[in-house]
């Protein structure tokens, strides 16, 4: 048999270019975690006391953590479902479908950037879009500072995640869907089964390699979440600026890493070990779902 | 054919809708481009305003097309790069068994896993070392091997190319590789879309390393070259969105082109039923 | 290997005046400060034969800034004397430009030779011991030829100086003509000066502003202005090593901006967002913070169509320094004397100052421009018609400069600055936090930025 030696070479241009750009790097921003090191001053050796501090000294760590899961739970599972559904629509529909197909995805493709700023500007308290809405109707007798209060600026951040990423599960749904045998879709037609049956009876169960798929990478992004908060409370685009929003509420993991890493200080060997305990997390968290899944599945 | 239509006018809602709320930013932000700066928060921008070509006047003056062109560049062979590498690693995990495949796929979700930003570092320095920082390459490296991909791939074989496929052509003589190629390939449009699609957006728009590696405006890519139409202090709010409208371009057109794929198979089904 | 060296030489000048002298604090400064200073002589020694004619210097020099536009009129005017030297102008976003210099350093690559240190993070760029010491060679800057108010702003806390100021940067108050005649009865800068001489009489002058339009007007556009004013004014020694003395540095300004808050005469628009700036040309404020950079570059871009209708007078307690901008010599150039004929032609040197005040009315901080041929004293600026032929020259050079305090910069005064930037919404919104409690809060966020220091 040949396939003892093909598989390696099929993964060789890979695991080249891997070993080179990513584990290398990867290797030696960990060999920095055991490292007081901010690049200015010499490195000094101090082995697992920048992870000990994470937990002990510094205050916005579990805080990131928390803000994290807490958007995160906020907006995966809507994304997820309106993601499978909108995909399902999409998919029964005879006529406009790549219309709708490129329209729902536009906000995908739109630039972080122009997200922020434009969800910067529907916020805004003295500008905002909302605001003016609001007290002109009468709802809100003056305006709001959704911008300064940690729970609207997370839900903020939730919505501006939703709706950026649910084109991208769409999309993802719709290459799976057409990947199933479509003599099974012509199957169900046929015995008479509607829209919805045929959704829950073999839609979403056919999907569930998709599914899994999805839960993960978008649990691994929303760990890393960071475009989204930065946009609205950093950088030109936004309205307000401080790290972390108001209260750091919507200070995230990985906006805390760069942050102490390439933003307010460069603690090099510091936001590393940051970084490598979000990897531990992410690890966890994925595999639990990948068992969660397969021992559903018996 | 129009009592379909009539029966399914829900779904035309229901889409309608969601439509405009994904619709409605993406539209703003074409609308903000024709703004003077300033004019932005006098009131909504819901109409075309008359200062669309002063504005693309700031962005042509500030190098788009330069920035444009090194962009494309980047991403064109990132994204083919980054093809070749995850469909020939996607194979291998989906469709072999060999020794090293569980410790080989360890690789790819803990690459997965960890934030790309942790790496700058040590990759930064690399470039340097191979004189490769001022160049676009600097760039596009980072993307050639990309876990995602790899991941993405390797579960598309593993749901929709069957074995019996590549069983007859192993009996008819075709060599691997030529399996692959000939084969497999031509069965994988939607994945080779979505992939090429997410890693065409995600390389057009990343901001950081290009921020680090990149010293001379003829290689700016466009975000870089976005960040900096505005000088000192006064913002231009209007000629940097009118840039990242027209930066968006790329990648709907690609879109476009790839959405044929999604929705192949059903269409024959559809008109049956 | 450098940086080593360097900072072995640091800490054994450092252990050396600890040994000598047992709290003689007077004599360890200029002991510290004369460690960096040697290595540079020694460093460039060499090659310390400078060019007898301009056309004779030549090499490539590289600048990183946020308004390359501008420094590109300057090298122009550089490139006429000094035909064979290139100056490449870098854009980089003023809000990268740290995060661009200090990965770039760790990682690695090439810094530029001419570094920009903005007020925002200056004191972390002067601590990172990347800039040379301009007082040795090849530079052998005179500090009795800057301008007083400027020496302290470019000096780290060693007292050594590591760049040259962009230019002079006291602060005023502009207003637009038209509101203080219609709520002040007057558009005379004299008289409008008078009226707001201290905090007490702005606040009283905001209430009357107040009820006579309604509460319309109010008197700034955001707290945000009123507490960077009170920290500029409030010049005090409050870093003393590890030890941070926050309550001596905030307390006052705090208490004049909660009071101001209190009052109900400042907008609720926060600072540097757009819609800040574009509150420059609304007609609901009355005042703006003004440093002298602002008129030609925030002013009179913001509010076009308001030409002839703005002045400047003196903020309440006297005039401040607001931002500013140095510039700086990478230590590893490998063009240092090339780099330096560049900066002292254009930001030292009388035809220099002539040359910034005639293109985008920077004031030099070389002193002896001012009493020269050049000097613009009698000259009007490009701004001066929009300010409704008020000399603003006179304004900031005569009136303010003198009397706007100024100290070396510190890392914390950068904290200072990111933590004054994302309370101050917190201040706007939350009227139930009196002074007591937003110096708590203050402090509070210094110690996040700052886990090493101990604050008071």
């Amino acid at each position: 048999m040949k396939r003892n030696k093909w598989p390696i070479i099929f993964a060789i241009p890979f695991l080249t270019a891997y070993g080179l750009f990513m584990l290398f790097p990867m290797l030696y921003s960990f060999y920095l975690s055991l490292f007081e090191y901010n690049g200015i001053v010499e490195k000094h050796f101090v082995g697992l006391a920048n992870y000990i501090n994470l937990f002990t000294k510094d205050r916005l760590f579990l805080k990131a953590l928390f803000n994290t899961v807490l958007i995160m739970l906020m907006s995966l599972p809507v994304n997820l479902i309106l993601g499978l559904v909108i995909a399902y629509l999409l998919f029964s529909l005879t006529k406009g479908r790549r219309l709708f197909q490129v329209v729902n995805f536009l906000p995908y493709i739109t630039t972080p950037v122009a997200i922020g700023f434009i969800f910067s500007y529907i916020f805004d308290w003295n500008s905002g879009i909302l605001n003016g809405l609001l007290t002109h109707f009468g709802i809100l007798e003056e305006n709001y500072f959704w911008l300064q209060q940690p729970w609207s600026a997370r839900l903020i951040v939730a919505i501006m995640i939703v709706w950026r990423n649910f084109g991208y599960c769409m999309m993802i749904y719709l290459s799976g869907m057409t990947a199933i045998d479509q003599d099974i879709y012509e199957a169900a037609a046929i015995d008479g089964a509607g829209k919805l049956k045929t959704f829950f009876a073999i839609v979403v169960p056919l999907l569930k390699n998709v599914s899994v798929f999805l839960l993960i990478t978008a649990m691994i992004g929303g760990f890393q979440m960071f475009d989204e908060p930065v946009q609205l409370y950093s950088g030109w685009s936004a309205a307000s600026r401080s790290v972390g929003g108001p209260d750091y509420s919507v200070l995230t993991m990985i906006w805390k890493f760069y942050d102490d890493s390439f933003g307010s200080s460069t603690r090099l060997g510091y936001g590393a070990a940051i970084a490598y305990t979000l990897f531990l997390i992410i690890g966890v968290c994925s595999l639990a779902s990948f068992f969660w899944s397969n021992k559903k599945d018996s | 054919m129009s009592k379909r239509l009539l029966k399914d006018w829900w779904i035309y809602l229901v889409l309608g809708v969601i439509s405009l709320i994904a619709l409605i930013p993406f539209y703003m932000m074409f609308v903000m481009g024709t703004y003077y700066s300033e004019d932005l928060f006098k009131g909504l921008p819901l109409l075309v305003s008359d200062y669309f070509w002063e504005n693309l006047k700031t962005t042509l003056s500030h190098g788009l097309p330069v920035a444009y062109g090194n962009s494309i560049f980047v991403s064109v062979i990132a994204v083919a790069a980054c093809l070749f590498t995850s469909i020939t690693m996607g194979y291998a995990l989906a469709k072999f068994e060999f020794k090293a495949k569980k410790f080989l796929l360890i690789l790819v979700l803990t690459g997965m896993m960890l934030p790309t930003q942790i790496s700058i570092i040590g990759y930064v320095m690399e470039m340097r070392v191979a004189h490769l920082t001022n160049t676009l390459w600097s760039v596009i490296c980072v993307w050639i091997a990309n876990p995602f991909s790899v991941f993405f791939m390797m579960q598309f074989m593993r749901d929709s190319i069957p074995e019996e496929m590549m069983e007859s052509a192993r009996i008819d003589g075709c060599s691997e590789p030529g399996i692959l190629f000939k084969i497999v390939v031509p069965c994988m449009k939607p994945a080779i879309t979505t992939v090429s699609t997410l890693v065409f957006l995600w390389s057009w728009n990343n901001y950081l390393l290009p921020l680090i590696t990149l010293n001379k405006q003829k290689v700016y890519t466009l975000p870089l070259m976005i960040s900096n139409i505005s000088v000192s202090y006064r913002q231009d709010y209007g000629a940097q969105m009118l840039a990242l409208a027209l930066s968006t371009f790329p990648v709907l057109i690609i879109f476009m082109i790839g959405s044929k794929h999604f929705v192949k198979g059903i269409t024959a089904g559809a008109v049956k039923g | 290997m450098k940086r080593k060296s360097v900072s072995v030489m640091l800490v054994a000048a450092m252990l050396a005046s600890v040994l000598s002298g047992c709290g003689q604090e007077a004599q360890e400064v200029p002991e510290v400060a004369e460690a960096p200073k040697e290595t540079v002589a020694e460093d460039t020694s060499g090659t310390d034969q400078t060019a007898s004619e301009p056309a004779d210097l030549t090499g490539t020099v590289v600048i990183w800034d946020w308004d390359g536009g501008t420094q590109q009129k300057y090298v122009d005017k550089f490139n006429e004397v000094y035909p064979n030297v290139k100056i490449e102008v870098q854009d980089v976003a003023w809000d990268d430009y740290m995060t661009k210099l200090q990965t770039s350093y760790v990682s690695g690559m090439d810094l530029p030779d001419i570094i920009l240190g903005e007020m925002a993070w200056r004191g972390t760029l002067f601590e990172m011991g990347i800039c040379d010491n301009l007082e040795a060679a090849p530079y052998n800057l005179d500090r009795n030829q800057m301008v007083a108010s400027s020496v302290p702003l470019v000096s780290d806390q060693e007292g050594n100086i590591l760049g040259v100021e962009m230019q002079v940067t006291p602060a005023g108050f502009a207003y637009k003509r038209d509101l203080a005649k219609e709520y002040l009865g007057t558009d005379d800068p004299v008289e409008v000066g008078a009226m707001i001489s201290d905090w007490d009489a702005f606040l009283e002058v905001g209430k009357q502003v107040s009820e006579k339009s309604n509460g319309k007007v109010k008197m700034m556009v955001s707290l945000g202005d009123v507490l960077l004013s009170t920290i500029g004014q409030n010049v005090v020694d409050y870093v003393d090593g590890d030890k941070v003395d926050i309550t001596k540095k905030m307390t006052k300004p705090l208490e004049t901006t909660i009071k101001m808050r209190d009052a109900g005469i400042i907008g609720n628009v926060e600072m540097y967002s757009a819609s800040w700036y574009s509150a420059y040309a609304a007609d609901e404020y009355l005042f703006y913070e003004a440093g002298s950079w602002c008129p030609p570059l925030v002013i009179a871009k913001n509010d076009t169509e308001g030409e002839g209708n703005w002045a400047v007078t003196m903020p309440p307690e006297g005039s401040f320094n607001l931002g500013g901008t140095t510039l700086s010599v990478y230590k590893d150039s490998e063009n240092k004397e090339v780099a330096w004929a560049y900066l002292e032609f254009i930001y030292f040197s009388e035809l220099g100052g002539s040359y910034m005040y005639d293109l985008t009315g920077n004031y030099s901080c070389y002193k002896p421009y001012y009493e020269s041929e050049y000097s613009p004293m009698d000259k009007e600026g490009p701004v001066d018609k929009f300010f409704g032929g008020q000399s603003l020259v006179k304004y900031y050079i005569e009136e303010a400069a003198p009397n706007a305090k100024t100290a070396p910069q510190t890392k914390y005064d950068a904290i200072i600055n990111d933590v004054f930037q994302s309370l101050t919404p917190k201040y706007m919104t939350d009227m139930s936090i009196d002074t007591q409690k937003a110096l708590e809060l203050f402090k509070e966020e210094v110690a996040v930025k700052a886990p090493e220091a101990e604050i008071q």
